[in-house]
């Protein structure tokens, strides 16, 4: 299956794009998901970001599947056609 | 110590006094102070644009010294959109000069017979004719005064022409469109006659302890360098945010209708302007960051050059009115500067007004356009009815609590306001701390007063031990994290530095910086206990001012949930909330801090004053 990961705001300049189509086997996780991306951001994301130990997103960004709340659990089983939003932290006004 | 400067326009006298010592260990400098002196000063039943109301100029101890953001001014007063306390922020230039002519502070007070400027330089102070001035927009205002003193070098505060009229939305402007914005200080400057206050000064700013104060902010800079958000300040301003804080469902759209609109953020965000009309531009005096936009426009019905628009100014003409015309936005926010009034108030205003005309309770001949979401004729025409006071733009600009107790027919169900200052645009429904946060503001719906939505997506946190996960969709704890943002943003407000800057720094580093410049001892705990003090400082002045515990509540268009987003779905709930933060405040049931809190806090002299 086929799933999009979307960078938005400043991640997008510092993983050097805007978007990664990964293939994932039917069934896949969000924990698949993260291994599959581990070498697109790893190093380029700060580590208050990208947590290069655990292979995971920090609490600090957040994490969206399709616009439907927030995405944590990596036991989370993704589906054919999933975008992820990958978000920095907030601030100002 | 410093000094005051007390001006009594009625009398045309001016006097030095100085800064009352015990008052600023107890309250800082800037709001906190302010916040003491219009409690001692000022009644509570007093008329906002009467003579008897004072206007409250404060710098800070940190004002014009080497700390990158701290050119900055706090205008205090009782506010005529809301009727209890009232403390705006600016940036840019004038607060240094000011500070350096030799004062800490300017009290306003009476009402001048004919329009008056004030001209103070180096200790001197001079109450001047502005008849001539009076019309003028806020650039023309500080252009001509230069003119007439002869001098490029001096700053101008000053009201535009809505100001004079007394228009409740008014501000005070400063330099390059700087805004002391919300709450309508402004008009009460216009109550008074004054139309402006030029400052020249060439002092310097006294520091107890030179190196401590230049490691806090080597330090400062290394933080912030390395900051999660405030790092991206520098290439694309607070507008940021709307690149991305749709996701979460932060950023408003259609008076708060509509839960997600990513073509409109895309459209409107710091990243586009970047790329299409932004030019590089000087930032505040002395400030790294360099948040503030310039941007020119070349051709078209907008070409401009001048302030660009920051991110409340970009959600309230343009995602709040589902306009997604980055030039027209840029158009109203230049009116707004010119005529001197708050832009995140008049767009929640014509928001307002839009969903009106389309729901039938307003009319086109009464609107004199076609009020319809992203009209951006419309959208020019009402800002420009706002300023000038004029047709429909006299009802909205006075809020949008007046003008839906004005136009009725329901209306009051879509008018988003807390104690009657309209709601900036960051949503409780995606980030549900910001209950608490507008419901208890100090002046009412604010971001500044405790931004702790940054705080539950994971932006650093004081030094509180508060962990790193908080969900932001549960309301336990919320309470809580109101008044850890509030009471760091009165302390912030008090040394009269950015929010930006205080975004990198601990409590432990304001100890510091305190430490350095005023030679005392401050520690961890009197920074959390001062912020404690001025945040209950201000709102017993409210109290006095009439509110109460019924007055800490949402608006209904916040209780309701949208339907797409992230955060569809979810609505805070406001009494969870509200029992923890009244709680944790030592506040009883109707929002008044209890007697042991006065004790707590050193203000037992004021408990039987409200």
């Amino acid at each position: 299956m086929r799933v999009k990961v979307t960078f938005l705001g400043f991640f997008r300049n510092q993983v050097g794009r805007s978007t990664l189509e990964v293939e994932l086997p039917e069934g896949s996780t969000y924990r698949t998901l993260l291994d599959a991306i581990g070498p697109d951001v790893e190093g380029k994301l700060p580590e208050w970001a990208w947590d290069p130990q655990n292979r995971v997103f920090t609490r600090r960004v957040l994490i969206s599947r399709n616009l439907q709340g927030d995405l944590r659990d990596e036991a989370t089983v993704l589906a054919d056609g999933d975008e992820i939003l990958v978000v920095p932290p907030l601030a100002g006004g | 110590m410093g000094q005051l400067l007390r001006v009594d326009l009625t009398s045309r006298t001016c006097k030095e006094e100085p800064i009352d010592p015990e008052t600023a260990r107890a309250f800082i400098g800037g709001v906190g102070y302010a916040a003491r002196l219009m409690n001692d000063e000022v009644p509570g039943d007093t008329d906002p644009l009467s003579p008897a109301n004072k206007l409250v100029f404060m710098t800070g101890p940190v004002t014009a010294t080497i700390f990158p953001t701290s050119a900055r001014y706090e205008v205090c007063t009782k506010s005529p959109l809301t009727n209890m306390w009232l403390d705006s922020s600016s940036a840019g230039w004038w607060a240094r000069d000011f500070k350096l002519a030799g004062y800490d502070g300017l009290i306003i007070e009476g009402k001048a017979d004919t329009p008056v400027y004030l001209w103070i330089s180096d200790g001197k102070a001079e109450i001047r004719d502005a008849s001539a001035l009076w019309g003028l927009d806020s650039f023309e205002t500080q252009k001509a005064i230069r003119k007439e003193l002869g001098d490029d070098k001096i700053k101008v505060a000053c009201i535009g022409p809505s100001g004079e009229k007394q228009i409740i939305l008014a501000c005070v402007m400063n330099d390059e469109g700087r805004a002391a914005g919300r709450g309508g200080a402004g008009a009460v400057m216009g109550s008074k006659n004054l139309k402006a206050i030029a400052v020249r000064g060439t002092g310097k700013t006294p520091v107890a302890d030179e190196a401590k104060l230049r490691e806090a902010v080597r330090k400062l800079r290394e933080v912030l360098s390395h900051h999660p958000v405030v790092a991206n300040f520098t290439p694309y301003g607070t507008a940021f945010l709307m690149e991305h804080g749709w996701v979460s469902g932060d950023v408003p759209n259609q008076n708060w209708i509509k839960g997600i609109w990513p073509e409109g953020c895309e459209a409107l965000s710091g990243r586009r302007m970047a790329e299409t009309i932004l030019v590089p531009h000087a930032a505040c005096q002395g400030c790294f960051i360099r948040c503030a936009r310039w941007i020119r426009i070349n051709e078209g019905r907008f070409a401009m050059e001048g302030p660009g628009p920051e991110y409340e100014t970009l959600a309230a003409f343009g995602t709040m009115l589902m306009n997604k015309d980055l030039e027209a936005v840029c158009w109203a926010n230049d009116l707004c500067n010119r005529y001197g009034v708050d832009t995140i108030s008049s767009g929640a205003a014509i928001a307002f007004a839009m969903e009106a005309y389309e729901k039938g309770i307003i009319t086109k001949e009464e609107a004199g356009c076609e009020l319809t979401w992203g009209n951006v004729d419309a959208i020019i025409e009402m800002t420009e009815q706002i300023c000038q006071g004029r047709g429909l733009g006299a009802v909205l600009g006075k809020g949008v609590k007046r003008a839906a107790a004005e136009i009725g027919r329901g209306s009051e169900e879509f008018a988003v306001h807390v104690k009657g200052m309209e709601v900036p645009y960051h949503d409780p429904r995606a980030y549900f701390s910001m209950a608490a946060t507008y419901a208890t503001g100090p002046r009412g719906a604010c971001h500044m007063h405790g931004a702790s939505f940054v705080f539950e997506q994971g932006a650093p946190m004081p030094d509180t031990g508060q962990p790193l996960e908080i969900d932001r969709f549960a309301d336990e704890g919320k309470g809580w994290l109101a008044i850890v943002g509030q009471d760091k943003y009165s302390v912030t407000g008090s040394m009269v530095i950015c929010q930006m800057a205080s975004d990198g720094m601990g409590y432990l580093d304001m100890a510091n910086v305190l430490e350095a410049i005023t030679g005392e001892p401050w520690s961890v705990e009197r920074v959390v206990k001062t912020g404690e003090r001025i945040t209950n400082m201000q709102r017993i002045f409210s109290l006095k001012c009439g509110i109460t515990g019924a007055d800490d509540v949402l608006p209904k268009r916040l209780l309701q949930p949208v339907t797409e987003g992230s955060h569809a779905g979810k609505v805070p709930n406001l009494a969870v909330q509200l029992a923890e933060y009244y709680r944790l405040r030592g506040w009883d049931e109707n929002g008044r801090p209890t007697t042991e809190k006065l004790d707590e806090l050193g203000l037992l002299d004021i408990a039987g004053e409200f």
